[in-house]
């Protein structure tokens, strides 16, 4: 094999490669990547057995063939390489030569590599639905729900975003239990979808490659998902298991509503947020008067802190408490310039949503006031 | 059911194995490994050589040597067969990394990523047992499977040195002329129990129903129902080293134990007992341990992270029941529930939380408290 390809196409498909390489994998092959050349392109391909990419960049390819590669090293070596034209080339032992064509770097690598025979073979993904969404949409919807995905590991069916589309709605949800997001987008296609779960790794991925524009197609099969996003190919297999009953627990009203100033309850939730218990729920405290906030926080071996700060709010007074760290997922979610709460007592589901828009909002449960 | 993706692992005769490798002399010799090697002892392992003469694991010594007068005893260095259990476990962990070491010789894989790489699940069964032979001169035997149940009939049925793969397919008529105590955990008392029914394959205890086998057995029932029908749920979860601030409580018992039934009550009172000391303390446990000492004083341990921290019992129960299930079930001399990773006081409301739970067990609580702790008891718990 011998290709030759520009230095910023190879880093930019080397990193995502690379971001799909598990640092912990038992089995060093798959610590490689996967080059290979296709027509006039040259393929570039990681896998950790759940999640695999493939992505083909231009490249003037000189001989065909095929060579997997240390991610790590190869990606490192691109990176130190001029802005220019990297020439690669393989020979019957595997030996891979690296250059750059810059006159006046004449740095030269030789790595070895292991044949592409070794490398696990990635399947055919059977296309049953496919669907496709502008990417810009699609990365507003994972954006604003995958904050909530649960990270820990005894439920796996909650470590993924649920999708589902109906009616021409997709819609994407996500819990770890203590909160929820939940967003809902039109989508043209008449296809249903349910019971489908995601898992984090493959969305996160994804939501570092889609652009805000140009149009995704997404392709599922029985066990996987399939996202096509310009040259990039993402597959995934999917989480197996028993999403919770969500509707149930979304409140049909609230009793009281609070409007917010974005920028300034997010700005006041930081700085309060310095004095909470550095353990896991750093609590927050919430003291509502008419058209005032109290923010406050404690941390008994610390100190205290406290904020007032001016919402839009003409109902009796109440408190409640959240967690910091839940208060500021979502807030970071939120686009717009104010945002609603809904609250009914301090010891349920509160939920927090942009102003004027009914498409995207967030559940979180408070933490007890003792 | 998924393919034939579940690979259970079993070392030959391992203590034994180990002993015979590592001492030319005992090569071809029936030896019996044991914790003590005077008339007080017991069989941890023997030999092949010593198994044609009857003698077995969990054996006394002084019945052993009745079997077969010439059997060297050999005392047991369990430190070097955990150190040799490591490195095997590493060529294991080097298939796949869903390895879950059910004991210190056997473990279940969960290859279904590694096909991808090795193409079916018997080309990396034969690459594991050629290695083993290769790096440490050792056999073991190996059961493939669509589950873990299946996995682990399939790997004691060509021993030593085999290899089995049970196809999905053939399940069903491969379990139903198999005899009801090849089913695991299934001891000679419940065996004895079946025969005395009329039933004595797998298909006959087909016939029991779901309830009579509930009513007779408890939750342990509803195991066996499903084991007859080759169901397993139970997923290979890797082990995970870590240990830390606990509470914890643990029972060593009278005499060794296999009775499933009698296991699952220990583990009830048991969960009952740290769920309580989590609630005195306002600490609400994120980790859930299980330990088992068997009968030859090996000891395992198994946990799980919740996705939310928790102090009721119930919890704690179902949690380690599944735990449980995911062991071998042998004669049992110590059970032990452990909870760690504590969450601080505040308490974060959860949106699918059962609170009709966690207030029945609150008031329990209280009622210990005023009458003392045997005042009020699970009805499973009461004697007869």
């Amino acid at each position: 094999m011998k290709i030759i390809a520009s230095k910023d196409s190879l880093v930019g498909a080397l990193q995502f490669a690379e971001n799909i390489i598990t640092a912990k994998t038992t089995m060093s092959i798959l610590s490689n990547i996967l080059l290979e050349t296709v027509n006039n392109s040259l393929r570039i391909i990681s896998t950790d057995l759940e999640v695999a990419i493939k992505i083909l960049i231009n490249a003037d390819v000189k001989s065909n063939g095929a060579i997997t590669l240390y991610a790590k090293k190869l990606t490192d070596i691109v990176k130190a390489l001029p802005h220019d034209d990297i020439e690669m080339s393989v020979n019957d032992n595997n030996i891979t030569t690296i250059k750059s064509k810059n006159k006046e770097v004449k740095a030269e690598f030789k790595i070895k590599g292991i044949p592409k025979n070794d490398y696990p073979v990635l399947p055919e993904i059977k296309k049953e639905y496919t669907f496709k969404i502008a990417q810009k949409n699609l990365k507003d919807m994972i954006r604003k729900t995958i904050f909530a995905v649960s990270t820990e590991d005894s439920r796996a069916a909650i470590n993924g975003i649920k999708i589902e589309l109906k009616d021409k709605k997709l819609r994407l949800v996500a819990t770890d239990g203590r909160r929820l997001s939940f967003m809902d987008n039109k989508v043209d296609s008449d296809i249903k979808i349910n019971d489908v779960i995601v898992p984090f790794k493959v969305l996160n991925e994804l939501l570092k490659i889609l652009k805000d524009e140009g149009m995704a197609e997404i392709s599922l099969s029985e066990n996987q998902i399939y996202f096509k996003v310009d040259d990039i190919e993402l597959i995934s297999r999917l989480i197996d298991g028993k999403f919770p009953e969500y509707m149930q627990v979304i409140p049909q009203s609230y009793e009281k509503k609070v409007v917010f100033f974005t920028n300034k309850m997010l700005n006041a939730l930081k700085r309060v947020s310095l004095l909470t218990s550095e353990k896991r729920t750093g609590k927050i405290k919430f003291s509502f008067k008419k058209n005032s906030l109290e923010v406050s926080s404690s941390d008994p071996e610390i100190g205290e802190a406290r904020e007032d700060i001016e919402i839009i709010y003409e109902d009796k007074e109440f408190e409640i408490a959240f967690s910091s760290e839940y208060l500021l997922d979502s807030i970071n979610a939120i686009d717009s310039e104010k945002f609603v709460m809904g609250f009914n007592n301090s010891e349920s589901a509160s939920m927090l949503k942009e102003d004027g828009s009914e498409n995207f909002f967030c559940l979180i449960m408070p933490i007890r006031i003792s | 059911m998924q393919q034939e993706n579940i690979l259970h692992i079993d070392m030959d005769a391992f203590y034994a194995a180990v002993e015979q490798r590592d001492f030319p002399e005992y090569r071809g010799k029936p030896i019996a490994v044991c914790g003590r090697t005077d008339q007080r002892g017991v069989v941890s392992t023997s030999s092949y050589e010593a198994r044609k003469f009857g003698v077995h694991s969990a054996m006394p010594v002084r019945t052993a040597m009745k079997k077969c007068p010439h059997l060297i005893l050999v005392q047991g260095r369990f430190n070097r067969y955990t150190e040799v259990s490591e490195k095997i476990m590493d060529v294991f962990c080097s298939f796949t990394p869903l390895v879950e070491p059910s004991s210190i010789d056997e473990a279940y894989l969960d290859v279904t990523g590694s096909l991808l790489l090795f193409h079916n699940a018997t080309k990396i069964a034969r690459m594991i047992k050629q290695r083993i032979k290769d790096e440490f001169l050792l056999t073991c035997s190996i059961g493939i499977a669509p589950n873990k149940l299946l996995a682990k009939i399939a790997s004691n049925f060509k021993k030593p040195d085999g290899l089995f793969l049970l196809k999905k397919s053939e399940v069903e008529s491969f379990l139903d002329n198999l005899k009801v105590e090849v089913l695991p955990g299934l001891g000679p008392k419940t065996a004895e129990i079946f025969h005395q029914q009329g039933v004595i394959l797998v298909k006959d205890l087909k016939r029991l129903s779901r309830e009579h086998l509930v009513r007779y057995f408890g939750i342990y029932g509803e195991h066996i129902f499903k084991m007859a029908r080759g169901i397993d749920d139970s997923v290979v979860i890797p082990a995970s080293r870590q240990e830390e601030k606990s509470i914890s409580n643990e029972t060593t018992l009278d005499h060794d134990i296999t009775d499933g039934e009698t296991i699952n009550k220990i583990l009830l009172s048991l969960s009952d007992q740290v769920a309580r000391r989590l609630r005195n303390h306002k600490l609400k446990a994120r980790t859930i341990k299980l330990k088992v000492k068997y009968f030859d004083f090996k000891t395992i341990t198994r946990q799980i992270t919740l996705s939310e921290a928790t102090d009721l019992s119930a919890k704690i129960y179902k949690t380690v029941l599944n735990l449980f299930s995911t062991i071998s079930l042998r004669p049992v001399r110590l059970l032990g529930v452990g909870s760690s990773g504590f969450d601080p006081g505040e308490e974060q409301l959860s949106l699918f939380q059962n609170k009709k739970l966690a207030k029945v067990e609150r008031s329990v609580d209280s009622i210990r408290e005023r009458f003392g702790s045997n005042s009020i008891k699970r009805a499973s718990l009461l004697e007869d």
